[in-house]
């Protein structure tokens, strides 16, 4: 009897590269989900913009591209390694 | 008598052996894999089971095998510049004789300028036997066994997504030569890993054929000819 294979999903949500525009930085957040088929292979990739972290000499704040309001706090939980990102930003203020 | 017989024994094997160099199959295998930072493969061109050429890629990091490009490279350029050198000397040794008014000279700096364009009438002409050649030619060659699999990301995971959909188009494109195409994006970070397998036959008849079939086209002895200065 042959073996059915059924697709897998992989998701993941990822920091893409950073967006210089003037003193202004965005950090885009993105969720990637890949659709693998039998063999490992890869089907189909959905790239969604989720949130954005924006880092201003002012300030820091993020956008949700849902439309709802969104909290430092959240973005975090979404993507952990914005962490980093702000307390890089910290410093840069501090020193 | 005895002769003609030892004509005829001559002429034969050489028809023999002019079959089995058209007939006999050119194989050509390539394995060349990235895994980490080292490179390696090889190169095997072989005919009749003997190997004509074989290439070795020792395990290297890729940045040894970019110097050692580029090195070969700046010889490669330093070798034409010293080429132009002494031609340069040579045409102007020519042009002296030729104000002394040495007819050699002349001859000299006439060859060196003698360079034969087609006009683009006759290439526009000669354009669809061309194709219809190189098609011929492209059946010829066989892909035996080929694979391919590229695992790679760049620093950003959307354009990893976006390039990997363009590869994808490309494979889609090859997988007409039933070969067995992998690409897997990585999204964490910058990556290049892949492996290439590829065993191409080919033979020289359907090359010898195309080629005899082509003379005989008008546009391309035209072409020819105008290439080779003739007309």
């Amino acid at each position: 009897m042959e073996k059915i294979y059924l697709p897998e999903m992989d998701t993941q949500v990822l920091v893409g590269k950073e967006i210089n525009a003037g003193d202004r930085t965005m950090w885009p957040v993105t969720r990637i989900s890949v659709l693998r088929g039998c063999g490992d292979k890869v089907q189909t990739i959905q790239i969604k913009p989720l949130a954005m972290l924006i880092i201003e000499p002012t300030g820091s704040y993020a956008v949700s591209f849902a439309g709802e309001p969104m909290t430092i706090e959240a973005i975090l939980e979404l993507a952990l390694p914005l962490r980093d990102v702000l307390e890089k930003a910290g410093k840069a203020w501090q020193d | 008598m005895q002769f003609s017989y030892l004509a005829i024994m001559f002429i034969l094997l050489l028809i023999i052996l002019l079959g089995i160099l058209l007939l006999a199959p050119f194989n050509l295998s390539l394995n060349i894999g990235k895994n980490g930072p080292l490179v390696c493969g090889s190169i095997k061109l072989a005919w009749l089971g003997i190997a004509l050429r074989k290439v070795e890629i020792s395990p290297r990091s890729a940045d040894d095998l970019l110097i050692s490009i580029r090195k070969k490279e700046a010889g490669k350029e330093e070798r034409a510049v010293d080429e132009n050198k002494t031609t340069g000397k040579k045409i102007a040794t020519a042009n002296e004789n030729e104000l002394d008014g040495k007819s050699e000279g002349r001859e000299r700096s006439e060859t060196t300028d003698a360079t034969h364009h087609p006009s683009v009438s006759s290439l526009i002409d000669a354009a669809p036997p061309l194709a219809k050649i190189l098609w011929d030619l492209l059946k010829s060659i066989r892909f035996k066994k080929s694979s391919c699999c590229l695992c790679f990301g760049l620093s950003d995971p959307a354009q990893t997504a976006i390039i990997s959909g363009y590869l994808w188009f490309l494979a889609s494109a090859f997988g007409t030569f039933s070969a067995n195409i992998s690409i897997n994006p990585w999204f964490e970070g910058e990556r290049l890993e892949g492996e290439l397998i590829a065993e191409i036959e080919a033979r020289l008849l359907s090359p010898v054929f195309a080629v005899i079939k082509a003379l005989r086209v008008r546009e391309i002895r035209l072409l020819l000819k105008e290439m080779l200065g003739w007309m």
